[in-house]
């Protein structure tokens, strides 16, 4: 298999397995734009991901490579969360900034399983949280005034337990 | 001897102690006095055997074991309906909470207590109830929660323990979820024990109520001696630990440093929110002013689904929801709007703010349809492929809804539709896939529908004719036009049955579910001249078919490869042994045999026998 070389934005230079390297929409569409010759060994430069994360987004994107293409159809698209594989979530035990970090990437990349699978991730982190609790687990600072709270609440308290 | 009224009434009644005005409240026990609601039952709407009527007064069956009409048993159960051809997906599906339930059943009491103890009299196959509610003054609480289990073949007082409420309450609603039985569930009674107000124990000493009791003449069975006696009597008694009844304390667990969440950029922020559930999203919505922005952003809200909310949607939430739904597509209301929690005019309001793109809309058990909700359906949401409004009664305008062109799905069961009504609603949506007509009692002549079907709707999936007592072969026969019908339900549609001879003009070539409960012509001439067209038949469905003999059955299990379901209760002339030896030597197929605990292969019950007298 030909290689392409991917440089982070640090400077430093994976070689990868091109078809590996076109899980990123973003990565598949360059190549494609460029006419890129599968015998020459481009570098292609990746000014938003560093060294760290680029080594990640590129462990991922080796062990899903053989996966079947994600549907299209994102209204039909499983929208459960409790059905992350063991071995994603082996490999999502970061911390937070290196969670959002491959976020950033995914997005950038477009590379949808890894997007799908971090968000799902992050929406775990979420869920059956109180808004107070949401702001600590993220350092979100609420800047509602207490009038804006309160109409919020009434809003949207609806479906608490009374 | 006491009948049950006798029983029943003497649970009521009160010891006349001396005035005491410092007394502890009265502890009461009463057995259920009406069903109010209920999604599905088993039996029909003109005979009580099976329906949800059996809940009413004390246990019928307890402690016997097994398969009786005296019960209250749902539709369905175990998975085999979510694996038929006319399964229905939830619209959001991020929203079921790990304890998801199928099914529901309101009962009320005659008196409001604080509830003390639940007990649910289970008389076959148990271990589906997951949730229990309680209606107070203006809103629901829930009592107890837990997850569905199987417990195997044992009759069981369920009574978990159940939370304190601050209200009286005189109304529960179960919930129920059977995916893991393997045969219908058995509901005998359901017993509630609890405190009086003690206003109304004033009350009563203040006018003398209790005079009233004095001119009882029965004796007078203490109260609880019931359940004592029934208690004694060598049963099981279950009691589940409290597993999901305190919200856990949960450790926030902020890791090492925290992530800078500011710098993800709105899209991906969005990406997350697909994910959340109705109640996270408006958790976000109160985090900030950011938060709130995009957790209330339109492109969350293309479908939702707040059937887990029923308990708590009132009429004021459409009307927050409508701000948030510019683009939605599909909408589950079912099981809302019970107690006028929700009232037509904002559901009307919803529709003509929110409806217009609308392709699926649910509203099983709603009580708030009526004449202006179906208007408001077909004036502005006229591109519905999917409308349901199971057990929706009271409506007289469902001629209304031949308006709408492009269904594909229409579910009706146990509505008050008639027979001009369907069949209008029919001919103008030729591409109807599934149609569920079943316990349809006000359709008088089924015939007419099912030929509509078979001259009208040449891509027809699935019907359900469940119940259906003017359905004749004549109908039936229409069918044979649908080539892609892949599902067929004719259960105790008894018309039908006086001969299986139109089971040979069906176009078998698709056909995966084919249910013939009960109708006791069919025989194996009947069934031998479909198999041969019928080759990926998976789920069949012979009970009560009495003529059916063990040589027909070994064809079906041999030639079909692929049948995972075939049901052969109170089929006379198959034994038990049979049914064993076929377990093992093909045991990738579920084969059903109801079973009653005091007379195990003997007669089968005499009032199933009877279904004429229905």
């Amino acid at each position: 298999m030909p290689n392409i070389k991917l440089q982070s934005s640090d400077n430093e230079v994976f070689p990868v397995d091109i078809e590996i390297a076109k899980c990123s929409v973003t990565i598949k569409t360059m190549l494609e734009d460029l006419g890129v010759d599968d015998e020459e060994e481009e570098v292609v430069p990746l000014p938003n991901v560093n060294s760290a994360i680029l080594k990640k987004v590129i462990q991922w994107a080796t062990y899903h490579k053989d996966d079947p293409p994600l549907p299209e159809d994102d209204e039909n698209k499983e929208k459960r969360t409790d059905d992350i594989s063991s071995w994603d979530a082996d490999f999502l035990k970061v911390d937070q900034g290196t969670l959002f970090e491959l976020i950033l990437a995914a997005n950038y990349l477009d590379i949808k399983g890894l997007l799908d699978v971090t968000c799902k991730t992050v929406a775990n982190m979420i869920k059956g949280k109180s808004p107070e609790e949401i702001r600590k687990t993220f350092n979100i600072k609420n800047d509602f005034t207490a009038a804006e709270e309160d109409q919020v609440r009434k809003e949207n308290e609806w479906c608490e337990e009374k | 001897m006491q009948s049950a009224s006798d029983v029943i009434s003497s649970l009521f009644w009160f010891k006349d102690e001396p005035d005491d005005e410092d007394r502890e409240p009265q502890i009461i026990e009463q057995f259920v006095q009406n069903v109010e609601d209920f999604s599905s039952q088993y039996g029909s709407e003109i005979s009580v055997s099976y329906t949800a009527f059996n809940l009413r007064g004390p246990p019928s069956n307890f402690p016997d074991y097994g398969d009786y009409p005296q019960a209250f048993v749902m539709r369905t159960y175990g998975t085999w309906w979510e694996e038929a051809p006319s399964a229905q997906k939830d619209y959001m599906p991020q929203n079921s909470s790990p304890i998801t339930s199928q099914d529901f059943v309101e009962v009320s009491f005659e008196r409001a207590v604080y509830p003390m103890e639940v007990s649910v009299f289970e008389t076959y196959n148990p271990g589906a109830l997951v949730r229990i509610w309680a209606r107070g003054p203006t809103s629901w609480t829930l009592l107890w929660e837990g997850e569905p289990e199987y417990v195997g073949d044992t009759p069981r007082i369920f009574s978990p323990p159940i939370r304190q409420m601050n209200a009286p309450t005189r109304i529960l609603r179960l919930e129920f979820n059977h995916k893991l039985l393997p045969y219908y569930t058995e509901l005998d009674a359901v017993l509630l024990k609890g405190k009086e107000p003690p206003n109304l124990v004033r009350m009563k000493n203040n006018f003398s109520y209790s005079s009233l009791f004095f001119k009882k003449t029965q004796p007078v069975v203490e109260k609880g001696q019931l359940l004592n006696r029934i208690m004694a009597s060598n049963l099981h008694e279950t009691v589940v630990p409290l597993n999901n009844g305190s919200p856990k304390m949960r450790h926030i667990d902020t890791g090492p440093p925290l992530g800078d969440f500011h710098r993800l950029p709105d899209e991906t922020i969005l990406c997350v929110m697909k994910y959340l559930d109705m109640q996270s999203l408006c958790r976000c919505a109160q985090v900030n002013r950011h938060f709130n922005r995009l957790a209330s952003d339109s492109i969350l809200y293309r479908s939702i689904d707040l059937r887990p909310y029923w308990h708590c949607v009132q009429s004021q939430v459409l009307v927050t929801l409508s701000m948030r739904c510019k683009f939605l597509q599909k909408l589950d209301l079912s099981w809302c709007g019970s107690h006028r929690m929700i009232q037509p005019n904002y559901v009307v309001n919803f529709l003509r703010d929110s409806g217009a793109e609308l392709t699926h809309l649910r509203m099983n058990c709603c009580k708030f349809v009526d004449n202006s909700v179906l208007r408001a359906i077909i004036d502005t949401s006229t591109y519905l492929q999917e409308l349901c409004l199971r057990s929706v009664v009271g409506c007289t305008d469902w001629m209304c809804l031949a308006a709408l062109k492009r269904l594909k799905r229409l579910d009706l069961y146990r509505t008050d539709i008639t027979t001009s009504a369907a069949v209008a609603i029919i001919r103008s949506n030729p591409g109807l896939q599934h149609l569920n007509v079943g316990s349809c009692k006000m359709i008088s002549a089924m015939d007419e529908v099912a030929m509509e079907l078979g001259a009208n709707c040449p891509n027809l999936i699935s019907v359900d004719f469940w119940k259906s007592y003017s359905l004749t072969p004549n109908g039936i026969r229409a069918l044979g036009n649908c080539r892609n019908l892949q599902e067929l339900d004719v259960g105790w549609c008894l018309q039908a049955g006086g001969s299986g001879e139109w089971l040979a003009w069906l176009s078998g070539g698709e056909l995966r579910k084919l249910f013939l409960g009960a109708l006791r012509g069919v025989c194996d001439r009947d069934l031998r001249a479909l198999l041969p067209k019928a080759p990926r038949l998976a789920q069949l469905d012979l009970l009560g078919v009495r003529a059916v003999t063990p040589d027909i059955c070994d064809a079906i299990l041999a030639e079909c490869r692929e049948l995972r379901l075939l049901d052969v209760s109170f089929c006379d002339q198959i034994h038990e042994s049979q049914v064993l030896e076929w377990r093992e030597q093909y045991p990738h197929v579920s084969i059903k045999r109801s079973f009653q605990s005091a007379n195990l292969n003997t007669a089968p019950n005499p009032l199933f026998l009877a279904p004429s007298l229905e």
